[in-house]
């Protein structure tokens, strides 16, 4: 017989570190799972499962293998794949309760301009891009997070339109008409990559065009100058 | 042939999902690359048929047998020129940067072909430049 605790002990995750070491089960997400139709009970059900199952995996385990042909090497191999796979769905469903938790943030941040359409809005897109590809991150948080830290600096800026990428970033783009525009794409290490199209101050018939990637936290110092406040504030 | 160049007067089409549509209007979004692909997958209309209703209708077969859990009635197809978007984006970023429209078939679709050299630093003006050049008459719904 083959006692395979040792080796439980040896490659399983600590996944209740994973699970509660960051600030992911908050009374936000609560507020937030309203707005969330089927996907809140969906996130909250893989969550417990994916919390659940290691319980019962490593009681399992722990007992001797009924197979003594099974070779220690094996098991150790099962083990960690097992361990991988739990680990992805636990950070899948931590990643998505980080997302609602931020999209329920801007719903109660009221002096940020239209902070319920925009919520109403993100609710949406997170919904559909889980629908689109369920084992993926509805909306990728980092990319949110710096979305929500412009709007926050800058909270009177008009609504603009809003999709997801297909990295699950946060696209937007504010547009006076079709040569006239702003638009900004979130990336998820603190940076924007930003477009601008805008008449030629000179030659009114042509369009410049003006991009770029910069820090989230330098993005309206980057943009400002450029004359287009008037059109993207309230 | 799996590498050729499309024709410039031809047109290719991409499939946008409604994560990337707000009020009808396609964002530049639908246009964007995960970091982990080499190129944006869009299919060859005229590959498909020299007629444009008869290629939609073979590219939403395409669709909805690539997708078996089936293609959102909001979903769009956006076409768009390709020697429109060849020079508008060699126009704006110089021959240096210029994309590649490339048949790269499938043995499930002759129609797939791809757009390569989108550069990371180029990603949003890229996507934004082949966004404005959809058509006015190159929406259709994805599903019928």
């Amino acid at each position: 017989m083959c006692e395979a605790n040792v080796k439980v002990n040896s490659t399983f995750p600590d996944i209740s570190a994973i699970a509660f070491g960051k600030k992911a089960i908050t009374s936000d997400y609560a507020e937030e799972k309203a707005e969330l139709r089927g996907w809140a009970s969906e996130i909250d059900s893989t969550f417990e499962r994916a919390i659940a199952f290691p319980k019962w995996f490593y009681r399992k385990a722990k007992r001797p293998f009924s197979n003594p042909e099974n070779s220690p090497y094996a098991e150790e191999q099962a083990l960690s794949r097992l361990s991988d796979a739990l680990t992805n769905v636990v950070t899948l469903t931590l990643k998505d309760r980080e997302a609602t938790t931020l999209i329920s943030r801007i719903r109660r941040a009221f002096y940020i301009q239209n902070n319920s359409a925009i919520a109403d809005r993100l609710t949406n897109l997170f919904v559909e891009s889980k629908e689109d590809d369920p084992d993926e991150v509805g909306i990728n948080s980092d990319s949110l997070n710096n979305y929500i830290k412009f709007i926050q600096s800058n909270p009177r800026l008009k609504k603009a339109s809003i999709g997801i990428t297909s990295d699950k970033n946060i696209y937007v783009r504010w547009e006076a008409d079709k040569n006239k525009f702003l638009s900004i794409h979130f990336l998820q290490k603190d940076k924007a990559q930003y477009v601008i199209f805008k008449p030629d101050d000179r030659k009114q018939q042509e369009t410049r065009r003006l991009y770029g990637t910069v820090p989230t936290d330098s993005l309206m110092e980057e943009i400002e100058p450029r004359g287009i406040l008037e059109w993207i504030s309230e | 042939m799996k590498g050729d160049e499309i024709p410039k007067k031809d047109c290719v089409a991409r499939l946008c999902k409604p994560s990337t549509i707000e009020n009808q209007r396609i964002l530049a979004a639908a246009f964007m690359l995960r970091l982990d692909e080499e190129s944006l997958s869009v299919n060859w209309l005229e590959k498909l048929d020299s007629t444009r209703s008869t290629a939609i209708d073979k590219l939403r077969r395409i669709y909805a047998s690539k997708f078996p859990g089936g293609i959102k009635v909001s979903a769009k197809i956006a076409v768009v020129n390709v020697g429109e978007v060849l020079n508008k984006i060699e126009e704006e970023l110089g021959a240096e940067h210029i994309i590649k429209i490339l048949h790269n078939p499938t043995v499930t679709d002759e129609s797939h072909a791809g757009i390569y050299n989108i550069e990371a630093d180029n990603h949003l003006i890229i996507a934004e430049l082949i966004s404005s050049a959809i058509q006015e008459d190159g929406v259709f719904q994805a599903r019928e």
